[in-house]
């Protein structure tokens, strides 16, 4: 009976959140996948049309621009987020390790976590700009110190070369949060282990592999975990190294995101009868599922190796 | 590694000589003398508790020793090696931290190997291996080549210790110039004589940079000594021997593998005997023919050091009885087993000497008492010096053949347990040792006589020679004996038994705390509840003590 009497308190202190989270996240996500199960939505009536069916995956799955955007994604993702991490944790380790001017790099690395997106990316696009027609503007600072002549991330820039600055640009942004939470982590962890370790004669990588890193697993998997997600979500890192909008993004470096974006943006129907909208709303559910998956094999490969 | 591990882990003696520490403090500009001028020599093999208040510099001597402090001056000796400028790791010690600093993400099993998984085991008994052979193949030149690496390590051992005299020696110049330097500096500022100040800081500039010159110069002249005397012991062919050395072993080896080649495919041809009895007949063959040399060789190779490391450490486990937790994580384990793995840890690579910082704070009441005996049966068990630091006096006084009672960074007392209980030689100690605590009175000694208020309490042939002064009169809770005629009236406060114990909390106008307890075998009639009562007092249980510096006189 008590327990009974506590419930529906509780059931009063969630009453908010749970009103909060229906409208603005249960509600888009059930309508979401709705609007991409009816091929002829139509996004200015608010009607759903009468076909139910998945005419509009099967849609995105014979468009060669979502399989492209599926693919540079997953590039993003599988390259930059490993990279950025394991540089993320050395560089923790590095500072943690450091006494002197540990405060001034600390914020040396998180400068970049402060800063505008949109900012950095002008940056970028400057730093690696390469004039069209020479002779007119001087090469960017890339080319000119390497002495190159390559076009990083104009228009005539090739795939490779322009999701080098992406990675780059996405690995250099990610990292000082990262940063960041490790030397939270680092500066837990006690100084006996390691004075427990100096006098076993252990040797620092030794130290590293055996005892920094498993001490901090909890919060390498953390990190692991929401910058796969932001990862999978990569639009405007794109967008801002390629320096322009979203609508004259060249399709060939479009993300997931990008795709969903630019279908969601145009009314009406394509050659087959399915509404773009539909398409839209199909490459999210996507997104999300593939986002869900990953996130759950990530929680199982981290709830075996993982030492809380 | 022998299989006896338990003899061999023989300890060694310790010597802490002029042992000093302090902290300096940069924004507060107050440095702090952790350890002063600490002298003590600790005997091989024995259990020796260093005990204070917290805050004496015990704990602080204990990571010295242990390597993970450096003394600001001073030396530390294991056996007759100086080991003050030595790394923890080149120390050969094992340290049971205070709350046992056990790797919570492995199992007891791996947290016991893991000091071994770090020595490399493998690798260096292959090596030993390879010496042994090469001597075997090779006599003179293997004699040779040896020679010189053993003269050429006592060599640098040799200006090892060099160096850090002279190190310590321009480290105690610089600190005796900056405490004479403060000194003078504060006295000049007070009077106010700034040019004088200015001078001086030039001449202690000055100073500090002619120590450092000295030290400098010195560390020169000791590396050139070096490199002439290492000249006069290298072998003329030094270069040349190792590659001869390992020529003629590898000769040796290949003459071996060929016969071997040989026995093997004419055993084959002649017999039509199963595979396990032709194994057996080369076996028995190769035996026959296998110089000694490769043999040791081959054996060190195929020893299974996983297995090995494994059994000592299982050996480990069942010293301390955690033999059936290994399995378990540190926090599946009660304090009093996470302290014997911390205890198993330390000792698995069978070190010289073993320190253990506090090391029952963390254990209820119960367990305490058998881990301290636990504690004691390993040290003996196992023979190796053990140095342990706690601020219980009672912890200390039931383990230690010795203990080293400490305050203020300096040596108060050292002995026997039951010696330094009886025979206190300052008022620290009485104070600090004993449960309950001594009774002290404000007392005066007139013509060799102890005053306690009007009457004349206590009375020792050893006070004829003392002036008349303020002392301290101290007695033991079981100094006291109920009777009539005697001079020593107390008002009882109340009466307490506990178990076994039977105390009488007492006051007294002179007494230096408010209360204070004395222990009685048996009640009387006259011991009453708030009533006076009358004692004399047992000699061997009462000190007296200089007010002023607290020594004892009597």
């Amino acid at each position: 009976m008590l327990e009974y009497k506590k419930d529906y308190k509780a059931w009063l202190y969630l009453a908010l959140p749970l009103f909060l989270l229906s409208v603005f996240t249960f509600y888009p996500l059930i309508k979401t996948i709705l609007i991409s199960l009816f091929s002829q939505y139509n996004a200015i009536g608010d009607s759903f049309g009468r076909f139910f069916d998945v005419a509009a995956y099967a849609t995105i799955f014979g468009d060669s621009v979502f399989i492209g955007a599926l693919s540079n994604t997953l590039i993003l993702v599988f390259v930059s987020v490993p990279i950025s991490t394991i540089l993320a944790l050395l560089i923790a380790v590095a500072l943690n390790s450091i006494k002197p001017l540990q405060k001034i790099f600390q914020t040396i690395f998180f400068l970049p976590y402060v800063t505008n997106a949109l900012a950095i990316g002008m940056v970028f696009s400057v730093m690696f700009s390469h004039p069209l027609t020479e002779g007119i503007m001087a090469e960017g600072l890339i080319n000119t110190i390497f002495g190159l002549n390559i076009d990083w991330v104009g228009i005539t820039a090739t795939r490779s070369h322009w999701m080098l600055v992406v990675l780059i640009y996405t690995i250099w942004h990610g990292l000082p949060f990262k940063i960041l939470v490790f030397i939270g982590g680092l500066q837990n962890i006690s100084k006996q282990y390691y004075d427990a370790a100096k006098i076993d004669s252990t040797k620092p990588g030794r130290v590293l592999r055996r005892i920094t890193i498993p001490l901090l697993s909890p919060l390498i998997s953390y990190i692991l975990i929401t910058s796969f997600i932001g990862a999978f979500k990569a639009y405007e890192s794109v967008l801002a190294v390629a320096g322009t909008t979203g609508r004259n993004l060249d399709r060939n470096r479009w993300t997931v995101v990008a795709y969903v974006y630019d279908k969601i943006g145009k009314a009406g129907m394509d050659l087959n009868y399915v509404s773009y909208y539909s398409r839209g709303a199909a490459a999210a559910v996507i997104l999300f599922i593939i986002i869900l998956l990953f996130t759950m094999v990530n929680l199982y490969i981290s709830k075996r190796s993982v030492h809380y | 590694m022998e299989k006896d591990n338990t003899a061999n882990m023989k300890g060694l003696s310790i010597k802490l000589e002029n042992l000093t520490k302090v902290f300096y403090d940069k924004k507060g500009g107050k440095d702090t003398r952790a350890v002063d001028d600490f002298d003590v020599v600790i005997p091989a093999g024995k259990l020796i508790g260093l005990l204070g208040p917290s805050g004496c510099g015990k704990s602080t001597t204990l990571y010295m020793i242990a390597g993970l402090l450096a003394p600001t001056s001073g030396k530390i000796f294991f056996g007759d090696e100086d080991v003050t400028e030595l790394s923890p790791e080149k120390r050969g010690i094992g340290l049971v931290f205070q709350n046992y600093a056990l790797y919570p993400h492995m199992t007891v099993r791996k947290n016991i190997l893991f000091p071994l998984e770090n020595m490399n085991l493998r690798k260096h008994s292959i090596d030993d291996a390879y010496r042994k052979a090469y001597l075997i193949e090779s006599s003179s030149e293997a004699t040779t080549y040896y020679q010189y690496l053993d003269r050429l390590e006592s060599l640098q051992n040799k200006y090892r210790h060099f160096e850090s005299d002279a190190k310590a020696r321009y480290q105690n110049e610089v600190f005796v110039q900056m405490a004479q330097f403060k000194k003078s500096q504060d006295e000049l500022k007070k009077a106010k004589n700034k040019q004088e100040v200015s001078i001086l800081k030039a001449e202690h500039k000055q100073k500090l940079k002619t120590f450092k010159n000295t030290l400098l110069e010195e560390r020169k002249k000791f590396d050139q000594q070096y490199i002439e005397e290492k000249r006069s012991i290298v072998p003329e062919n030094l270069d040349l021997l190792l590659p001869a050395i390992k020529a003629k072993f590898r000769e040796v080896e290949s003459t071996y593998e060929l016969k071997k080649k040989e026995i093997k495919a004419s055993i084959k041809k002649q017999s039509q005997h199963d595979s396990i009895r032709q194994q057996a007949e080369l076996d028995a063959a190769l035996d026959q023919i296998i110089p000694k040399s490769v043999k040791i060789v081959h054996d060190a190779k195929n020893v299974n050091y996983r297995k090995l490391m494994n059994d000592s450490a299982i050996e480990m486990a069942k010293l301390v009885g955690i033999e059936d937790q290994l399995e378990k994580t540190p926090a599946q384990l009660s304090g009093g087993q996470q302290q014997r793995v911390a205890i198993a840890r330390a000792l698995v690579k069978k070190p010289k000497v073993l320190l253990l910082d506090e090391p029952l704070s963390n254990l209820d009441a119960r367990l305490r008492l058998q881990t301290r005996e636990e504690i004691k049966r390993i040290q003996k068990e196992t023979g190796i010096t053990t140095v342990f630091v706690t601020h219980d006096q009672e912890e200390a006084m039931s383990i230690s053949d010795e203990i080293v009672l400490m305050n203020f960074g300096e040596e108060q007392q050292k002995g026997v347990p039951q010696d330094v209980y009886d025979q206190p030689e300052n008022l620290f100690v009485a104070k600090f040792l004993g449960t309950p605590p001594i009774g002290l009175y404000n007392a005066q000694l007139k013509s060799s006589k102890v005053y306690v208020g009007d009457s004349v309490v206590f009375e020792s042939p050893k006070l004829k020679n003392e002036a008349d002064r303020e002392v301290i009169l101290g007695v033991r809770p079981e100094g006291y004996i109920p009777n009539e005629h005697g001079n020593f009236a107390i008002d009882c406060d109340y009466i307490e038994t506990i178990g076994r114990d039977l105390s009488v909390v007492a006051t007294h106008k002179n007494a230096i705390t408010t209360t204070f307890r004395i222990i009685l075998s048996d009640i009387t009639d006259q011991i009453k509840e708030r009533s006076v009562i009358k004692f004399s007092l047992k000699p061997n249980k009462t000190y007296v003590f200089d007010a002023k510096n607290g020594r004892r006189i009597d």
